[in-house]
């Protein structure tokens, strides 16, 4: 079939319907494709043409909200930036939930274990002393917190993650343990331990220095190479093992810093 | 109803792709290495023993199986020394302002430290022959 006669490609997609499949299956579609149609583009088509009931999660479009990832063709991709006329030298396009996490229905997955490690390492500001108040704006620049170009160059790369979670199917490590805690969750951990602003390192160590923090990754990198971003979790789970090390080993020496016994202890009260 | 379904990955994930291919040929390097280092620790033994332990091991370099797997251990180092040195750029960043040090640089830096190793090493094995 030449592909100027006819501009019609198989897509193949994974349908789960809870209440009835066991596992799931591939679902044929013949779809009338154009040079700027997206695969998401194409599931829209299936969706109101053939197969209203199939479900998938998808939002901006433009490569931001991180919604479509998917397995298109074997590799994490966003659907909203894989455009059909990239296959159209395959027989066929496949498309997969990201299957690392539990599929839910059709491409939808249950996206709360990543949530959950997203909370983990606590990924926000903290202070060991809450900033000194001010009132006047002119102050601001000497009471808040401030920083550099230089210090925001050090952790900006790793601020761009859209939470797409293309990374944790790259992984095999988080296929084989589920509860590591992962590419995107350890890069946005390293984003706040390298912000000069924030003292909250050792908490997010605690957690990153468990065995099921940074230590399953093995350095495979293949996380870094899907993100759309180009975040490069990988290089900051290598750097972070680097940067634990003294966390760890102030953990044997020093036990009254345990800041969270200590916590526990106000609770009590 | 909610049933959700759990994949389970297949014990030869690493055939999937070229890229964890390359990933696990960088980890199966450690075979050859093994390799090389308990002959090299028998030949330490060898010497610790008699002085026919030792030309016995010696005698025992020289077989075409042994050159063999000498060579075979070579390029296992070799592979895993270039595919190492590749990933060094994500680890090790050398901030200089708000930029950071060309990846280049650092792998060359490598490159450059290992060269000199081995050029030391040599003049030593030169010196002691």
């Amino acid at each position: 079939m030449s592909k100027t006669m006819s501009k019609i490609i198989t897509i193949e997609v994974s349908r789960y319907r809870p209440e009835v499949d066991e596992k799931p299956w591939l679902q044929s579609f013949q779809v009338e494709w154009t040079q700027d149609m997206s695969v998401l583009d194409a599931l829209a088509q299936i969706k109101d043409e053939q197969a209203p009931e199939l479900a998938y999660r998808w939002s901006c479009r433009m490569e931001v909200c991180g919604s479509c990832g998917m397995v298109i063709n074997g590799e994490p991709k966003l659907a909203c930036s894989t455009f059909v006329r990239d296959f159209a030298d395959c027989d066929k396009i496949t498309v997969e939930p990201l299957d690392h996490f539990p599929i839910e229905k059709d491409l939808i997955v249950d996206i709360e274990p990543f949530i959950e490690k997203l909370n983990a390492v606590k990924p926000y500001i903290i202070k060991d002393k809450p900033a000194t108040e001010f009132t006047d704006v002119t102050q601001a620049g000497l009471t808040a917190h401030t920083q550099t170009p230089a210090e925001l160059a050090k952790f900006k790369q790793y601020t761009m993650c859209i939470n797409c979670m293309l990374c944790y199917q790259a992984c095999p490590q988080v296929a084989i343990n589920a509860e590591f805690l992962g590419p995107a969750a350890n890069a946005l951990a390293f984003r706040y331990n390298n912000d000069s602003r924030d003292e909250g390192a050792a908490q997010r160590f605690a957690i990153q220095n468990l065995d099921t923090g940074v230590w399953p990754c093995t350095f495979v990198g293949y996380c870094s190479e899907v993100c759309p971003k180009n975040v490069d979790p990988a290089g900051a789970i290598q750097q972070t093992k680097a940067q634990g090390a003294p966390y760890w080993l102030k953990s044997f020496f020093n036990s009254e810093g345990d800041s969270e016994a200590h916590s526990d202890k106000q609770g009590d009260q | 109803m909610r049933k959700p379904y759990h994949s389970t990955e297949p014990a030869n994930w690493y055939m999937e792709k070229p890229f964890y291919k390359r990933y696990m040929l960088r980890e199966l390097t450690c075979v050859p290495i093994a390799l090389y280092v308990l002959n090299l620790m028998s030949g330490v033994v060898a010497l610790a023993g008699s002085l026919f332990d030792w030309q016995a091991w010696v005698q025992m370099q020289k077989n075409p199986l042994m050159l063999l797997l000498v060579l075979f251990c070579l390029i296992g180092a070799v592979f895993h020394t270039v595919t190492w040195f590749e990933t060094t750029p994500k680890v090790m960043k050398v901030q200089q302002g708000e930029q950071f040090l060309p990846e280049k640089y650092i792998l060359g830096a490598h490159w450059a430290v290992f060269g000199l190793l081995a050029l030391i090493l040599l003049i030593i094995a030169i010196a002691c022959a």
